[in-house]
């Protein structure tokens, strides 16, 4: 049986988020013996124009995945951003306009032509739920689509089209435990086959924390942020609590935030933050190993591969107790704290802070917790494990 | 899942919890300062109506206090007591009282002072309440602002769709048509008309071939595609038999002028839409960009043997109708036909529809009014044709008599079945009508 992941977009260029997902996946799979590959369209990613045709259609190898890319033809783009803008303010639409959004966002017929002509001892994995792609792709052949939805709890996923892909595909396979019970109360999934697969990790890196201290000259204890830099990530948030916390004490802490985007840093603290920016890979390990804490403050995170490359390097991690799924990784792997408020975050950092054997005993459980649960070997048995239950084969 | 099975998450964040919770309580943090870290980053507005509330209660309370003050402070009365005691007491008074007056001279003064701060500060917390409600009106000014920009805002970016909906002419059209199978009608329109109509005289040119090409893409919407216009205008081809110079006055994409091409009969169109004009060139129809009336006025009398103008007058005021009777009349020769076609107004669904579609219509034309203005500039014979017939299944049904059930009487079925026919042509009569008017001898 072949294995087609069908997504928007796709490219060794694209960093994170489900693209990242889907091209570990395709590739570990394909070394597990499965016959993988990848369908998409031309479009080159999330931030171009879902209408230019930037890639030749055709067949590519990239790193050894075969990925198929579709042309795509205009859409009222306009039309997509205005119901898009009344979706983000969480203003009611009219069901038509439901079918306007995913109409108007991209469309690529070619690559429907192909799903529908080549349905045969395949297997669709649709990821992420809320393009087009997904909602029109799995309906031509529900009984033999997966979704791969990293879904969040957003206006998004309460549009009906998104409801009935969920209802109607073969079988779900989630990131993390506490995404499955998001679908679950959202739609109704009676009796669908759902699997917990996850994804795996690049469990070999290791870091060092003295070429990190020496290259960028930080010394002492320092909080690490990792990702992109922006209000919906939250990281305006960590700044203002980390403004509190080193306002009230003698305390040589410093905040070191990694990614693209930027914020303000307030004057008094401009000397203890410093903005890295985008970092190479082995930088970023190297930053992870010499954190004294990691923190990820985001509300809003499908399965955060940062507090895993935290963990794997032995660092504790310090997170939003509003997000269920980072809160859900340290209360199973008991490698970090969560904070509700400004009065918790400086609770749970003091600890942290100054029970080093505390920060290294949770570091190491959170080390152990990434290596049993999101090495590449034992997602693909996960994955190999749900078609097998779904379709009897893989 | 962890070999460090002595750390407990858990429980670790219980213990945070409780000692977080315990010096909240303690007033460490207040609810306030926890939650100005939250919203440092942002101005934090304090909800004025809640302050000046709290103000006025503090008003309130304040005058309450001044109250039995200024009581007290009343001048010097000898109060009455009756009795011997009462006179002990009087003289006690008269004998003591310049005494204790000098003595506590400048204790008065201090308390008379302090009355009279607390009266001056009474009116300082009025005034400052003014100030504050004034403070509060502004609140709402800018609240109501903003609400307006963002409501500027989506007319701003309903009106850019609109610009760039007609920019995108080409896929436009067959996307236009797709929205129409999905979209309720009005909803299109209102895309398709821009919000405010410029007022007269103002238009660019810019504006003006918007317009102009706005219509075409809105009569590719509404008025059907080209071979449904055909087969429904193939009707009139026959009045024009044996026509050797025929003037189609509207002639839009130039339907009917290729009809009558296929037809042998040589033909032009005017219209004063250059796109449509274009668009007939494009086929090969000879067609002017021109107002009728001006396209008429400079010919010699006689010069067509026919006219056609369909969907036309609904477009024109009373007075540009006659007008375009009249040269009608002046330019067709001895036998000539003048047909017009429009809306019929005595059905009154087309007013749910057809009419009021069209945002340049400017008032039907009852068929009786067409036909005596024919008759009044002196055309021999003006009949009136029908057309545009609803389907039965678009109107209300009769009952069918014969397959009825036992229950209704032969009586009952007929009243129904008349009132339903009466409906039936109040509604749902005949959408459009033309009138065929004829030079020459007025027949007998």
């Amino acid at each position: 049986m072949k294995w087609s992941f069908v997504i928007p977009w796709y490219g060794t260029h694209i960093p994170g988020g489900a693209e990242a997902e889907c091209r570990g996946a395709v590739t570990h799979l394909r070394r597990a013996g499965i016959d993988a590959e990848v369908l998409t369209t031309t479009i080159r990613d999330f931030m171009s124009d879902w209408s230019e045709n930037a890639y030749e259609p055709g067949t590519y190898d990239e790193e050894g995945v075969p990925v198929r890319r579709f042309a795509v033809q205009p859409t009222y783009f306009d039309i997509f951003g205005y119901i898009n803008d009344r979706l983000l303010r969480k203003l009611k639409i009219r069901p038509e306009e439901e079918s306007y959004f995913f109409r108007e966002m991209l469309r690529s017929d070619d690559l429907l032509k192909f799903i529908r002509d080549n349905a045969e001892d395949r297997l669709f994995i649709f990821i992420p739920y809320l393009f087009s792609t997904t909602v029109y792709g799995a309906a031509i052949h529900p009984e033999r689509s997966l979704l791969l939805p990293c879904l969040h709890d957003e206006p998004y996923a309460r549009l009906t089209p998104v409801r009935e892909t969920f209802e109607s595909c073969a079988g779900i396979l989630y990131n993390v435990a506490e995404e499955m019970d998001l679908a679950n109360r959202l739609f109704r999934l009676n009796g669908k086959p759902q699997h917990v697969v996850g994804i795996g990790l690049d469990t070999s890196l290791t870091g060092d924390a003295g070429r990190f201290r020496e290259a960028t000259r930080i010394d002492g204890p320092f909080i690490l942020y990792a990702g992109r830099q922006d209000r919906g990530k939250n990281t305006p948030l960590l700044v203002r609590y980390f403004q509190r916390f080193v306002q009230s004490r003698e305390s040589d802490l410093r905040l070191v935030l990694m990614g693209s985007g930027g914020v303000d840093i307030p004057d008094s603290i401009r000397d203890r933050v410093h903005s890295l920016g985008f970092v190479p890979i082995q930088d970023k390990i190297d930053a992870y190993k010499a954190a004294t804490v990691f923190c990820q403050p985001s509300v809003n995170e499908s399965f955060s591969l940062v507090i895993m490359e935290a963990w794997l390097q032995e660092t504790p991690v310090l997170v939003h107790a509003d997000c269920p799924v980072t809160r859900g990784h340290c209360e199973r792997g008991n490698g970090g704290l969560y904070f509700a408020n400004y009065p918790e975050f400086e609770e749970a950092l003091s600890l942290l802070l100054k029970d080093g054997g505390l920060r290294e005993k949770m570091g190491r459980a959170g080390r152990d917790y990434v290596l049993a649960n999101y090495r590449w070997d034992t997602i693909v048995e996960r994955y190999k494990e749900a078609a097998r239950g779904i379709f009897g084969e893989v | 899942m962890t070999n460090e099975k002595d750390i407990d998450v858990k429980a670790i964040m219980e213990e945070i919890r409780k000692r977080a919770e315990e010096r909240i309580k303690r007033g460490e943090f207040s609810h306030e300062e926890i939650r100005n870290v939250e919203e440092m980053e942002l101005s934090i507005q304090p909800n004025v109506e809640d302050l000046l509330d709290e103000i006025k209660e503090l008003s309130g309370a304040f005058s309450e206090v001044i109250a039995p003050m200024n009581d007290l402070w009343a001048p010097h009365r000898p109060v009455a007591r009756p009795g011997l005691k009462g006179k002990l007491f009087a003289l006690a008074q008269k004998v003591f009282s310049p005494l204790t007056r000098v003595l506590l001279a400048t204790q008065m003064e201090f308390n008379a002072q302090v009355v009279r701060s607390f009266n001056d500060l009474k009116v300082y917390l009025a005034r400052i309440i003014d100030l504050t409600s004034n403070l509060a009106y502004r609140h709402y000014l800018v609240k109501i602002q903003r609400e307006m920009e963002k409501l500027n805002e989506t007319q701003m970016r309903l009106f850019r769709l609109t610009l760039r909906a007609m920019n995108q002419n080409r896929g436009l059209r067959g996307e236009l048509r797709r929205l129409r199978a999905e979209t309720p009608v009005e909803g299109v329109s209102q895309v398709l008309v821009s919000p405010a109509e410029p007022p007269a005289g103002s238009e660019s040119p810019a504006d003006k071939s918007l317009e102009e090409s706005l219509y075409l893409s809105f009569e590719d919407l509404h008025r059907g595609n080209r071979e449904e216009i055909k087969a429904r205008q193939r009707p009139y081809l026959a009045y024009f038999e044996g026509c050797r110079n025929v003037l189609d006055i509207g002639c839009g994409r130039g339907e009917f002028l290729e009809l009558l091409r296929e037809s042998g009969i040589s033909a032009k169109g005017v219209d004063l839409n250059p796109t449509m004009v274009d668009a007939c060139r494009k086929l090969g129809l000879e067609a002017e960009e021109a107002d009728a009336v001006s396209h008429l006025s400079g010919l010699k009398q006689g010069h067509y043997d026919g006219i056609f103008c369909a969907q036309v007058i609904e477009h024109l005021s009373w007075g540009q109708l006659l007008a375009l009777i009249k040269l009608g009349h002046e330019k067709l020769a001895e036998g000539g036909k003048l047909i017009m076609e429009t809306i019929n107004p005595q059905s009154l669904s087309v007013f749910c529809g057809a009419f009021y579609l069209d945002p340049t219509h400017v008032k039907p034309v009852h068929p009786l009014t067409l036909q005596f203005a024919c008759k009044a500039v002196g055309f021999a014979s003006a009949d009136i044709r029908y057309a545009s017939f609803y389907p039965d299944e678009m109107k209300l049904a009769e009952v069918d008599f014969f397959r009825r059930t036992g229950d209704i009487s032969d009586k009952l079925v007929n009243v129904l079945n008349n009132n339903v026919i009466q409906l039936n042509e109040l509604l749902y009569g005949p959408q459009d009508y033309a009138v065929i008017a004829v030079k020459g001898e007025a027949r007998a």
